[in-house]
């Protein structure tokens, strides 16, 4: 046994980061300080209900305007940042309206889309009148083509209280009033598969499913928070 | 001392913690993918905290609580686990510096993956890390007994392979 835990960790002590993933980190500490970025999402608490029917629609826009975090909102603007793999990034991307219509909840992101490819390429976003949202080189070289990336995931953030303002957090710090977290977790799993409608300039809208099951309890709300962590939604182009 | 999170010390944090936190992230997932983005996520996280940390030791914590909740995130996520259905031989191809004997590093992996992904990590984490319980527990979000039970079972289970894998290496090689 003890031979293989020797094997183990030599083999073990030779995983890491290469240097390029590194490198793309650290380019993102030159992009906005994190008083600007908190500045920045200060700007996404803008949930307004686009209309409220049924108890869904009340239930979300309430809790969510209870708690204060009005913060769901899509990917930072790393737009500098070396991704792992292809993918969208949206940049200064924030909630516009959240509610429920005919019988769906809606989200109205708005965003500037960037994406760049594992190789740090610029990719230009297309819209093409149909089919797939496909993406190309900006530079047009080779005749380049990327699929939207795999599933046509996209990521929305709910940050649980980091953006909170003192008196939110408060609010949602406060041990004794656990209610909030349920009351945010029941519309969190009301709303799983929903279709989420993605509004971005330029772009037509883009149907989205939301996944929310993997969110297990209102205590996995709690104890996100208690690590600082944000909580991630899947936004899965349907 | 208190530790603003400004350029120097992310750098400082990247640099210094990074190995750890891509190793505990490789540890749940064994993909090269899946250990870029939590790595990715990990320190965005920290830099978007905007919060002062107390010392070393809470920048550290910090960092493999998030790493550790993040993994296991990632493995809930459908797309991810298609991922991680890929060969393992894909999934190390890169993520290993130079290994001396790239199939004897799959073998041990091959092995490894076989526990169930919380073991897997709380073997990592103590035998190859050099954590305690007690971190291990702090970082997973667990009870420290409970890191105890799986360490425990996991060498049960690793005991039980090992000894699975030694006959036919015996029968092969004689």
């Amino acid at each position: 046994m003890q031979e293989f835990i020797d094997r183990l960790k030599a083999a073990n002590d030779r995983i890491g980061p290469d240097e390029r993933l590194v490198q793309s980190v650290l380019k993102a500490a030159e992009a906005p300080a994190p008083e600007d970025a908190t500045a920045a999402n200060a700007r996404t608490p803008r949930f307004r209900a686009v209309s409220r029917r049924g108890f869904c629609a009340a239930a979300a826009a309430a809790a969510l305007a209870a708690v204060g975090l009005g913060a769901l909102h899509v990917a930072p603007a790393l737009a500098s940042t070396r991704l792992a793999r292809p993918r969208i990034v949206l940049r200064d991307g924030y909630v516009d309206s959240v509610g429920f219509e005919d019988g769906r909840v809606v989200v109205g992101i708005r965003a500037d889309f960037s994406c760049v490819d594992a190789a740090d390429r610029d990719v230009a976003v297309s819209v093409p009148e149909s089919g797939p949202l496909a993406l190309e080189y900006e530079d047009g070289t080779g005749g380049d083509r990327l699929e939207f990336p795999a599933g046509g995931s996209m990521r929305g953030t709910i940050l649980i209280g980091t953006d909170a303002t003192d008196e939110e957090r408060e609010l949602l710090l406060d041990g004794d009033q656990p209610m909030q977290y349920r009351k945010l977790y029941e519309c969190l799993v009301a709303a799983d598969g929903a279709e989420i409608v993605v509004e971005a300039e330029g772009l037509r809208p883009t149907a989205y499913e939301l996944r929310t099951s993997h969110i297990e309890s209102w205590r996995h709300l709690r104890r996100k928070d208690t690590v600082g962590d944000f909580l991630y939604i899947d936004l899965v182009k349907s | 001392m208190a530790i603003e999170i400004d350029n120097a010390a992310f750098e400082r944090c990247v640099r210094e913690y990074g190995g750890a936190v891509y190793r505990v992230a490789w540890a749940y997932s064994l993909s090269r993918d899946a250990s870029d983005d939590v790595f990715q996520e990990t320190f965005m996280a920290l830099w978007r905290s905007g919060k002062p940390f107390a010392d070393e030791e809470h920048v550290r914590r910090w960092l493999l609580r998030v790493a550790a909740y993040k993994s296991k995130d990632s493995l809930r996520s459908a797309s991810r686990r298609l991922r991680r259905d890929a060969p393992l031989d894909e999934a190390i191809e890169g993520s290993l510096a130079a290994p001396a004997d790239p199939e004897a590093d799959e073998e041990v992996w091959s092995l490894v993956a076989k526990l169930p992904e919380d073991m897997r990590a709380a073997v990592v984490m103590h035998y190859c890390e050099g954590y305690s319980t007690e971190e291990i527990a702090d970082a997973c979000g667990c009870a420290h007994a409970t890191v105890r039970t799986r360490l425990l079972r996991a060498r049960r289970k690793l005991e039980k392979m090992l000894g699975e894998v030694r006959p036919c290496r015996n029968s092969s090689t004689g």
